[in-house]
């Protein structure tokens, strides 16, 4: 179970025949989310021989928060004994984009879209976060047809190309009115928020609230929380997991180190 | 939100917007979210929209560059400067802190280490 992830990542991303998943990781700042961002990257970037997947990724970094130090001291305490060199071949295979505004992201899904029926190694996007421009565009009125055209071309590459698409969302509204225990929220609207609620005690920060066209092609939803409790001086976070396909949910506990995400294993 | 107009791009001219306005298309995003086989029957345009929408996407999407060549980029405009804190012999805890400032006339980022 503590290797969930892992699993998780290599039955989705191995397959590129098959509709992909889109994958949320939903959780206030410094939960871990853009940390286990980097661990996953650099399991799919690293060689077979070295424990890797050998597959290219694309990251769209809305935040401007890619920090590609991080990034290489992760490879670096994964792969014992590599050569710069063979961090450096790790790299070709990773491609970052820089996006500022949400029609910035939609042109940038249309141009990347040649990209992926071009490169078949290509087989995971992720969109750190996919919420950056929430607010401007509630401002610019509502649900813009933007955000519902950058959904549809997510959904078609996933279906067309077998892309797995991991996204952050960030904590931006408070589920006021949710009560431990009740599953039914009263006074919820969308029947997609019902959708997400966690089998037992919900959370103040789960609500979703993207678009109808995201809640609609996620398939698993990440819950990322920080533990007030430490182990050995060592901050402990955990995430539970709910899926489309899988009743229940899946939790799972972890540090941060140096070197990268270790897993802890308590079941 | 890029409206399209005369000059946008190399290509476009005011027959040109004005097929496309005929199917409510008044922006890039619109332009190049539409199928441009379907688009071109429907405005009785030229296949050039094909390569119109090219140029506009290579003018408006954001680059993707490649891992290594950021790596690159990153070493070779970074400086590591020591803050001359010296080590805490007594006790066995190390703080590490990483502060970003980027000095805008010389274009390097810097980095401080403080180690306690």
């Amino acid at each position: 179970n503590c290797n969930y992830f892992q699993l998780q990542a290599q039955t989705a991303i191995t397959f590129r025949n098959n509709s992909g998943d889109v994958v949320e990781f939903h959780g206030l700042e410094g939960t871990g989310k853009t940390e286990t961002l980097y661990h996953l990257m650099s399991r799919c970037i690293m060689p077979v021989q070295s424990g890797g997947l050998e597959v290219a990724v694309v990251f769209i970094d809305t935040d401007y928060h890619f920090d590609m130090l991080r990034l290489v001291s992760v490879l670096e305490g994964r792969s014992e004994n590599e050569s710069e060199e063979r961090v450096r071949l790790c790299l070709h295979r990773l491609s970052v984009v820089h996006c500022n505004c949400s029609v910035q992201l939609l042109l940038t899904l249309h141009y990347l879209e040649n990209t992926f029926s071009s490169q078949l190694s290509l087989s995971l996007l992720v969109i750190d976060s996919i919420s950056s421009f929430y607010w401007v565009d509630r401002f610019n009125g509502g649900e813009s047809t933007v955000c519902q055209e950058a959904n549809c071309l997510l959904d078609r590459l996933r279906r067309n190309y077998g892309i797995v698409i991991f996204a952050t969302t960030h904590v931006i509204m408070r589920n006021y009115g949710s009560d431990p225990g009740v599953s039914e929220v009263p006074g919820s609207s969308s029947s997609s928020s019902r959708r997400w609620r966690s089998a037992d005690r919900a959370t103040d920060f789960d609500k979703p609230y993207l678009c109808k066209a995201w809640q609609r092609i996620v398939t698993h939803r990440m819950l990322f929380t920080k533990s007030p409790v430490s182990k050995d001086h060592k901050q402990i976070f955990s995430t539970a997991c709910t899926s489309i396909t899988i009743k229940g949910v899946k939790r799972c506990s972890f540090h941060v180190m140096e070197d990268g995400v270790k897993f802890v294993c308590d079941k | 939100m890029v409206i399209l107009r005369e000059g946008v791009c190399p290509g476009i001219n005011e027959e040109f917007i004005k097929a496309l306005q005929s199917e409510d298309i008044k922006t890039v995003e619109d332009f190049v979210s539409c199928n441009p086989e379907e688009l071109a029957r429907k405005c009785s345009l030229s296949y050039a929209l094909v390569a119109v929408r090219r140029v506009l996407l290579a003018q408006y999407t954001a680059f993707p560059v490649s891992g290594a060549d950021l790596y690159e980029e990153l070493l070779s405009s970074t400086a590591i400067l020591s803050t001359g804190n010296p080590r805490s012999q007594t006790y066995m805890w190390r703080i590490h802190s990483i502060i970003w400032c980027t000095v805008e006339r010389f274009g390097v980022i810097v980095f401080f280490f403080l180690r306690n």
